[in-house]
């Protein structure tokens, strides 16, 4: 597909959301308070951008930082389960109960065991950790059989092992979970600010706004808020994306150009 | 180059945990510098033979010699392995792939890309130094597979049906190609393969396996003088020799 295609067939798309946003209040009967039209979240947003302009970088710190936390412990972890089956029947399981269990009802906890930020920081690096570390497990321990045997041959120690066959290997695996990962630690902090309240030197990030704006009734505010987190999430998934073509680019079959050609001939 | 390493196997047995033995009383000798192939229906222990040789596998009863010492203790010291599938890192290129043995041996790097280079020259893939496995076809794989076996200067290489997903042209290109090695080097090779044209064209004697558990049922010496000419696959003495070693092979039972 041409580069101007991909370009405007989702420009064309957004238009068209864009109208039926527009048409949806008028016939539904909504008030300017249920359903603002997108230039007044637009004109909201740029009221209230001196609030947000902080208030995003604060979130922006908050879920980075659980990010990194999260990858880094959740490679950590996934190390130590990919080398040992002992350690991974016994912290797998864990693993998937994080998982499995509601964070939503853990969030309200978890803002009363610890300061502001330092919650916030929690929650996110708790939602990101499960996508990071079960792809990375499932990555390294996916690596070609033969490849393992003419390593054993090689007499290759456990760390010859990881950096040279199974951490490349299972590298388009942690991508994968990375990108997961860098998405929820944004809706983390974010659900992190809205119990939290204010974080740091009595202000807060976007998710108190969020909440702040409802209270006030301020609708339009409320989207202008969500929309700076969706374009946090954009740079951040897309920062991820980056990474994978510049890790991945020159070896990867997704990356290979047979794909593209046989995506054209469908 | 290490020095050719003999194989000498006395009734060895092998099984995987409490199963029934795979290998069973199996007898093999294969003198240093000599270039022997071993033939059988698939999945009748060819495979878990060039293991045992390899040292990746301790078999349970019998002896097992590589230059007269267990392979198991000595293992990847002097042996080459060329897989059934190229097993090349996808995200090394041709170069890093040959070199990536004495990489784990702790060359330093200047040494081992330049073994790696020169090693790539010989094998006909030195303009593709720097490509990655995904731009190149299957025979390029396999030369660069080879290359990474010989890197080592090994004394044995072992061959597990490393042809088994070329075309004919390119197999019987290849096949010519690892005796021009040989010639010069002069290692100790066992070539696992299912075909007997194979088999016969490339080694001085054929082993043919089979049975439960896998043995070796017969072995025929081939008459011919290296270097072979490629013609010589179409003679009347190695179309009959072919017919005989396929007569035996027809005998044994399968797996």
């Amino acid at each position: 597909m041409s580069r101007a295609k991909r370009i405007i067939l989702p420009l064309l798309f957004g238009i068209l959301l864009l109208g039926i946003w527009y048409a949806a209040r008028p016939i539904a009967g909504f008030s300017r308070f249920a359903l603002p039209f997108p230039h007044e979240v637009l004109s909201a947003l740029s009221a209230h951008w001196h609030e947000l302009l902080p208030a995003a970088a604060r979130t922006i710190q908050t879920a980075g930082t659980g990010f990194v936390a999260a990858l880094a412990l959740g490679m950590a972890a996934a190390l130590l389960m990919a080398s040992r089956a002992t350690a991974r029947a016994t912290l797998y399981p864990w693993v998937l109960v994080l998982q499995m269990t509601p964070l939503v009802v853990l969030i309200p906890l978890i803002v009363l065991w610890m300061d502001g930020f330092w919650s916030v920081l929690f929650i996110a690096f708790l939602i990101a950790f499960f996508p990071i570390t079960a792809s990375a497990v499932q990555g390294l321990l996916s690596a070609d059989p033969a490849a393992l045997e003419l390593f054993h041959l090689h007499r290759a120690t456990w760390w010859q092992q990881m950096r040279h066959l199974r951490l490349p290997g299972a590298l388009p695996y942690i991508l994968t979970g990375a990108q997961i990962s860098a998405s929820l630690a944004i809706v983390g902090a974010l659900t992190g600010e809205m119990f939290a309240g204010q974080v740091t030197d009595g202000r807060g990030g976007l998710g108190y706004w969020i909440i702040l704006y409802r209270a006030e009734g301020d609708t339009a505010a409320m989207l202008g808020a969500g929309l700076t987190a969706c374009l946090m999430g954009f740079a951040f998934v897309g920062t991820v994306q980056l990474l994978r073509r510049k890790l991945l680019g020159r070896w990867h079959e997704s990356f290979s150009p047979r794909h593209e050609q046989l995506r054209k001939m469908r | 180059m290490s020095e050719a390493a003999g194989i000498e196997i006395n009734a060895a047995s092998l099984r995987y945990e409490d199963g029934p033995p795979v290998v069973g009383g199996l007898d093999l000798k294969v003198p240093a510098g000599r270039f022997h192939s071993v033939i059988g229906p698939s999945g009748c222990g060819k495979s878990t033979l060039l293991r045992i040789v390899a040292g990746l596998l301790q078999c349970q009863d019998g002896l097992v010699r590589v230059a007269g010492s267990d392979p198991c203790a000595e293992r990847g010291r002097g042996t080459g392995f060329v897989f059934q599938d190229h097993t090349l890192l996808p995200w090394l290129n041709v170069q890093d792939n040959i070199a990536l043995p004495l990489r784990l041996r702790g060359v330093p790097q200047e040494q081992r890309l330049r073994r790696a280079a020169e090693l790539a020259t010989a094998l006909d893939l030195g303009e593709y130094l720097h490509y990655y496995p995904r731009q190149l076809s299957g025979g390029m794989r396999m030369r660069s597979s080879l290359a990474r076996a010989l890197s080592t200067a090994p004394g044995l290489m072992l061959f597990d049906e490393p042809f088994a997903g070329l075309d004919a042209i390119r197999r019987d290109k290849l096949g010519e190609d690892i005796l021009g090695v040989w010639a010069r080097q002069g290692w100790t090779a066992l070539f696992v393969t299912h075909n007997v044209a194979e088999a016969v064209f490339l080694a001085e004697k054929v082993h043919v396996m089979g049975g439960r558990p896998a043995c070796i049922s017969a072995s025929f010496e081939v008459p011919f003088a290296y270097p072979r000419k490629p013609s010589i696959r179409t003679s009347a003495p190695f179309q009959s020799l072919v017919a005989k070693i396929s007569l035996a092979l027809g005998k044994v039972a399968l797996p």
